[in-house]
């Protein structure tokens, strides 16, 4: 923020990265609305998607270069930072050797990674059910109102609700449809008001932009 | 007798090992039960088969459901690879279905881990272990493979693909390729595009060039996707294994997922008898007490 | 390989029991893995959209310098003299990237918000359905979970009304999503199991025998084996 008194240039000066991008990206965001678009903004864009496995790229050899500090400070970590490292140099060197169509590459990468993070994303399921058995209680009417609406889905989403009676799989799909699906669609749109505002801000010179 | 002692029936390791028993009785002797087809799986099935009609912009597009040379892009961009147990069956049958009508289907995956996901599951039983050595690619199926770039690429892709993504996963030119001849500028080029999972083709394609859009997504997609079904901007969407058992019945295409219903019908019906027995139970003591 | 995949999945699972070694090692590998693989695919992915045209029939195709040069400015974050040109890069980056979405948000808003406001007055033509009174009711909903979210400081006190109730949509959105990723979720086990069940070579003895493992270990922790063993050799 600059100082009270300051011109407006002086405030532009001290907050060149983020006027810059906020001309950037008005720029880009007019493509939206013309077509094929003004040449250089398309050209830009163009470019930085081009450029986008760098920094995703980067990402890993951070995460590897943590690890091998890890290592080179005898952590107590150090069995486990080894493996981390060691599985990695294996992956790059056998997608560096054989290419990145080899089918050990992509068979450890199938059958460790996405299998590991699949197992780590339905221990989610347990970490709901758990809870639902514990602590369901209605000890508010918020809280008897939450039970009830789970019960519905659980009914809804399984053939159980069908084998009872089929008005309540329809009862389930329409809150679902007309009731979670209006409440979703406010709460998206409100992340991506939450984004103009932020914005907004920016134009004020109110947030700056800046990478840490 | 003090060893039994230190089992506590309030471990939460006890509602673990009750939940793996559930899915291992489930799996070992899975029996057939109803299933109730919800309306946006009838309209997802209706798109593929009879077509539909967008008219968010004039002149409206119509589309005569897929046949023979239909081009379909099929956009692996969501959560696939962490979704996969819950999206198999629904994206193979309808694969399936696809491949019988005779589709020209182009994939794109968004990340490295959905692409991987569909290289081991998806593709070795459409086309062999080599699917580039297959007589269908390039021909009525061409895989792009992992390209970065998300929404921004959409953008791009929808006036020339071939100009910002010239190579296939394996390298080959798509300029080579003729299935590729007139699936290049996606705005137009794309008969019907199916999302996995996908996110944001409503504002990118559905509104400005009226282009048909199906989604596929696991079982809690089905909120956040709701919101353009309601709306109009998809013209179907299945979820789930159920949603994959409702398009085997539509379809007729013979699949597993109806075995998947039954571990979800006893894990639904322990959790409803459970939840109303501990609050019949809480609300009687509560009575007690006052 | 199906072994080391079931092992992994049920190694992963372990964690529920308590930390343990196994869960570490499939902790690590999938990491580790994960981080390689990844590195890789980029490499891929930056060869067949830049390198590979690059050069095209022998002349070198301008429209990729910039790619290149914002590649190699990237690599600036290893060194910290550079460190600026990183964070130019960094912030270009980022302004592209809004500068793309920028438009999705008064786009989506105002095509969702239309969408829902003429469906609402469906009824009127179309007459009184389950359909049309679900139009209805959409829009009131959204209308009042958006009034929660947007109605705050000097605004919150005059919408007390509007914003309770749009409390309660955002409840019956949180419980539905809560119980359908549970199912949902759970299919993921199961296809699992069904995979240690069905696949070739059979790999149900896995979780078998990880699940002895640990009922031995609970009540004969096995870590005893490890101190008894050391006490022996010193």
């Amino acid at each position: 923020m600059g100082q009270q008194g300051d011109s407006i240039a002086d405030q532009i000066l001290a907050n060149l990265p983020t006027v810059v991008g906020l001309i950037g990206m008005f720029i880009i965001a007019s493509l939206y609305w013309t077509d094929p678009g003004w040449d250089f903004a398309v050209t830009l864009r163009n470019s930085v998607t081009l450029s986008l496995p760098w920094p995703v790229g980067i990402v890993s050899v951070l995460l590897i270069r943590r690890h091998v500090r890890n290592i080179m400070r005898s952590e107590s970590t150090l069995p486990y930072d080894v493996v981390i490292v060691g599985s990695a140099a294996v992956m790059v060197v056998l997608g560096l050797v054989s290419g990145p169509g080899d089918a050990t590459l992509a068979a450890l990468y199938a059958n460790v990674n996405i299998i590991g993070t699949m197992s780590v994303i339905s221990a989610i399921a347990i970490s709901i059910l758990s809870p639902m058995i514990r602590i369901y209680r209605a000890k508010t009417w918020t809280m008897a109102f939450l039970i009830g609406l789970s019960i519905l889905a659980f009914m809804t989403y399984s053939p159980l609700g069908q084998m009872i009676h089929p008005i309540i799989p329809q009862l389930g799909d329409f809150v679902q449809i007309y009731i979670s699906g209006a409440s979703d669609s406010a709460f998206w749109i409100s992340t991506y008001i939450g984004a103009i505002a932020l914005i907004t801000r920016m134009i004020l010179l109110k947030e700056k932009l800046k990478p840490n | 007798m003090n060893e039994m002692a230190k089992i506590n029936w309030k471990d939460t390791r006890l509602i673990y090992i009750m939940v793996f028993g559930i899915i291992y009785i489930s799996s070992l002797a899975p029996i057939a039960l109803p299933v109730p087809i919800v309306q946006w799986s009838k309209d997802f099935y209706t798109t593929i088969n009879e077509g539909v009609t967008v008219d968010f912009n004039d002149p409206p597009r119509e589309f005569g459901g897929v046949e023979e040379g239909t081009r379909v892009f099929v956009l692996n961009s969501g959560e696939t690879s962490k979704l996969w147990g819950d999206m198999s069956e629904a994206v193979t049958t309808v694969w399936k279905d696809l491949r019988a009508r005779g589709a020209n289907i182009l994939l794109w995956s968004s990340s490295p881990d959905n692409a991987a996901t569909l290289n081991k599951y998806l593709l070795p039983l459409m086309y062999g272990i080599n699917p580039q050595n297959h007589p269908d690619y390039g021909v009525k199926f061409v895989n792009l493979g992992y390209v970065a770039g998300g929404n921004q690429l959409l953008e791009q892709w929808k006036d020339d693909l071939i100009a910002i993504t010239p190579y296939d996963a394996y390298g080959n030119s798509l300029a080579d390729m003729p299935m590729m001849s007139n699936f290049n500028e996606l705005k137009v080029e794309a008969d019907l595009m199916i999302g996995l999972d996908a996110r944001g083709l409503e504002t990118i394609y559905v509104v400005r060039y009226n282009t048909p859009v199906l989604e596929m997504g696991g079982t809690d997609s089905a909120s956040y996707l709701a919101l353009s079904y309601t709306a109009g901007y998809f013209k179907g969407m299945i979820m789930g294994q159920r949603g994959g058992a409702e398009y085997e019945i539509l379809s007729g295409i013979a699949g597993k997922a109806r075995s998947y219903l039954q571990n979800t019908f006893t894990i639904s019906t322990i959790m409803v008898i459970i939840m109303i027995v501990a609050n019949v139970q809480y609300v009687l003591k509560k009575k007690e007490e006052n | 390989m199906p072994y080391l995949n079931t092992f992994i999945f049920f190694a992963a699972y372990s964690v529920l029991y308590k930390n343990n070694p196994m869960y570490r090692l499939a902790q690590s590998l999938v990491v580790g893995v994960g981080a390689g693989y990844l590195l890789v695919a980029n490499i891929n992915a930056f060869n067949r959209g830049v390198i590979m045209n690059t050069f095209v029939n022998g002349n070198i195709n301008w429209a990729m310098l910039l790619p290149w040069i914002l590649g190699l400015a990237y690599l600036c974050i290893f060194i910290p003299r550079l460190i600026n040109v990183y964070r130019a890069v960094s912030i270009l980056t980022l302004t592209v990237g809004m500068g793309v979405v920028l438009p999705y948000g008064p786009a989506l808003f105002w095509t969702v918000s239309v969408g829902y406001a003429q469906n609402a007055l469906n009824f009127l033509s179309e007459g009184l359905s389950v359909s049309t009174l679900g139009q209805l009711l959409t829009a009131v909903c959204y209308a009042l979970a958006l009034s929660y979210f947007f109605f705050t400081d000097y605004a919150a006190k005059p919408t007390t009304a509007f914003r309770k109730l749009g409390r309660v949509v955002l409840l019956v959105y949180t419980a539905m999503t809560i119980t359908t990723t549970a199912l949902g979720k759970i299919n993921l086990v199961q296809w699992k199991v069904l995979d240690t069940l069905q696949g070739v070579p059979a790999t149900w003895w896995i979780p078998a025998l990880m699940f002895i493992v640990m009922l031995i270990d609970n009540f004969y922790p096995l870590r005893n084996l490890i101190g008894k063993g050391s006490e022996v050799s010193s």
